[in-house]
Formats: structure tokens, C-alpha cells, sequence
């Protein structure tokens, strides 16, 4: 496997973006395999496996009707261990993009536990009919 | 797509700005089914720590202490674990579900002679680690060459 390192280290819109900005230094970017359910009156509830990933390189961002999520994960051979005889657990840069088109990105709670990340949202208020009065000209 | 594609002074479209813009087009973020992390059978890291000691991490989100069972015998390490999802599904209605359910298994064959009674495993942010030392009396054999 070819890992190619960013020049910022760990993630973060900067890392990923400077990144794009050229395609021979670009990392791959894993997907993150969610579950998308529906939330209590008619929100979203959204779980992203993410075991073994510290609270601190998770990202979770919410615009336009879109939510983000990025998460990186580069374990190293711990102390007083020499080393790997078999590594399949991927590790990198991690992400997904899901798009939630009635959602509201107010009061977006998001929880990390036991490797299971939640994101919970509302439902985004029905936009008021507003009639408009037309001047004389 | 729609976007407008800048152009260069010349007058014709910047091929490096055309391909950025497509590239980062929600479609090609909204990745399919490629580039998966960690799903599919369970993934394993294993590796040797001082006196041989075997350590291997497996990827376990979700799952509770209770739900998995770890045997070792002759020399091989077995996990098995059950996910209670399958009740949670058939109640809650799920726009899209990736995430593995149901139960996983996965046997490992270990280096060196590991003590069955000697094995520790502790799940922790949803990566099981199990520890074994080698058994005791356990040294490599020089062989001779002749």
C-alpha cells in the first residue's frame, strides 16, 4: 500500500484542501460506513463506525442541507511492542459526505462512544407561505 | 452540472481548474462503495510485543463486552461476536444502512507457542485487544547448519 503523507499531519479542512490542491500529493481518503435513520419527529439520526478514533480527530460539520464528517486515525506501534505482523485496519485520513435535505443545522448534537459516532438532527422548520402585496405602481 | 469553468488568459478552459471542479462535485464525495474502512469480515492488526507476547487489535464498533466470545486452542485465536441490531432494525426505519450487523467470526492462527491461560482482552472505544504471552519455557531452537 502506498501512503503518501500531507504536508499538515492530521486532519482538518486545511489538510484535506491542501490536499485537493494538487493531485499527485492528494491521500486517499477512506469512506466511513454509515447508518441513516429517522429521528425523532421526522430528524435524522446518523451512526458512523469510528473505532478507535480520539474524539479530537473527528470533524462533524452540517451546511447546506449537507453533513460532513472526517475523522483520521494513524496508529503507530505502541511502546514496548516491535512490530506488525498483519495490519488490515485501515488507517489515514477517513470521510463522508451525506446529504440530508430537510434537516435543520440548528441544535446538531453529536456523541462518539464505544467507537459508534451519533449525529443527531431536527427537521428543519416548514418554510411560512408569505404573501406579498404588490405596490401601485 | 452547471458550473461555470474559469478560463485561463487564452481564452480556453483551465484543463487542471475543470478537473478540480468535477472532482469535488458532491457525486465523487458522496463516495459509493469504494475504499470501504474496516467493514467486510473482521479486520485485524496483530503484532509481537517483548518475550513474543502476541497483541491483536480487532475493529469492533458498537459491540458489547457481552456480545463477544474469544477462544484459543491449539495455537489459534477465535472471535466470535453477535450484534443485537437485528432487533433495533426491524423498529426504527433507516434511509440508508451501511454499517455491519449481524454476527462476524474470525480465526487467526498465532506465532509461537501462546498460553491458552494466559490471554487479556479489553474492548475499549470499539477496538477489542487481546493479549497473549507465550507459554512458558518457549525458546527459538538453533539449528545447526551442517
Amino acid at each position: 500500500m502506498l501512503f503518501v503523507q500531507t504536508k499538515s499531519g492530521c486532519c482538518g479542512p486545511s489538510a484535506l484542501q491542501s490536499a485537493r490542491g494538487s493531485f499527485t500529493e492528494s491521500e486517499v481518503e477512506h469512506a466511513i460506513p454509515v447508518d441513516v435513520l429517522e429521528g425523532k419527529a421526522g430528524g435524522y439520526s446518523v451512526r458512523a463506525s469510528l473505532p478507535g478514533f480520539a474524539r479530537e480527530n473527528v470533524e462533524v460539520s452540517f451546511s447546506e442541507g449537507i453533513l460532513s464528517i472526517r475523522a483520521s486515525r494513524r496508529e503507530t506501534v505502541p511502546e514496548g511492542e516491535v512490530e506488525y505482523l498483519l495490519r488490515e485496519r485501515t488507517q489515514g485520513l477517513f470521510s463522508r459526505r451525506i446529504k440530508l435535505p430537510k434537516a435543520s443545522g440548528e441544535g446538531v448534537k453529536a456523541e462518539l462512544k464505544d467507537g459508534v459516532l451519533t449525529v443527531t438532527l431536527q427537521r428543519e422548520a416548514e418554510p411560512q407561505l408569505r404573501t406579498i402585496n404588490i405596490e401601485q405602481g | 452540472m452547471g458550473s461555470l469553468i474559469p478560463r485561463d488568459m487564452m481564452g480556453l478552459p483551465s484543463m487542471r481548474n475543470m478537473l478540480q471542479e468535477f472532482f469535488s462535485e458532491p457525486f465523487f464525495q458522496d463516495r459509493g462503495l469504494s475504499n470501504w474502512a474496516d467493514e467486510g469480515n473482521l479486520a485485524l492488526d496483530v503484532s509481537e510485543g517483548k518475550d513474543g507476547e502476541v497483541v491483536i487489535r480487532a475493529s469492533m464498533p458498537g459491540f458489547k463486552r457481552e456480545d463477544i466470545q474469544l477462544q484459543v486452542r491449539n495455537g489459534v485465536l477465535s472471535i466470535k461476536a453477535e450484534s443485537k441490531e437485528e432487533k433495533e432494525t426491524k423498529e426504527e426505519k433507516y434511509y440508508r444502512k451501511e454499517r455491519r450487523w449481524g454476527s462476524v467470526s474470525r480465526s487467526v492462527a498465532l506465532p509461537g507457542n501462546p498460553d491458552e491461560n494466559g490471554v487479556k482482552a479489553e474492548l475499549k472505544d470499539g477496538v477489542l485487544t487481546v493479549r497473549l504471552r507465550q507459554a512458558p519455557g518457549t525458546q527459538p531452537k538453533r539449528i545447526e547448519v551442517k
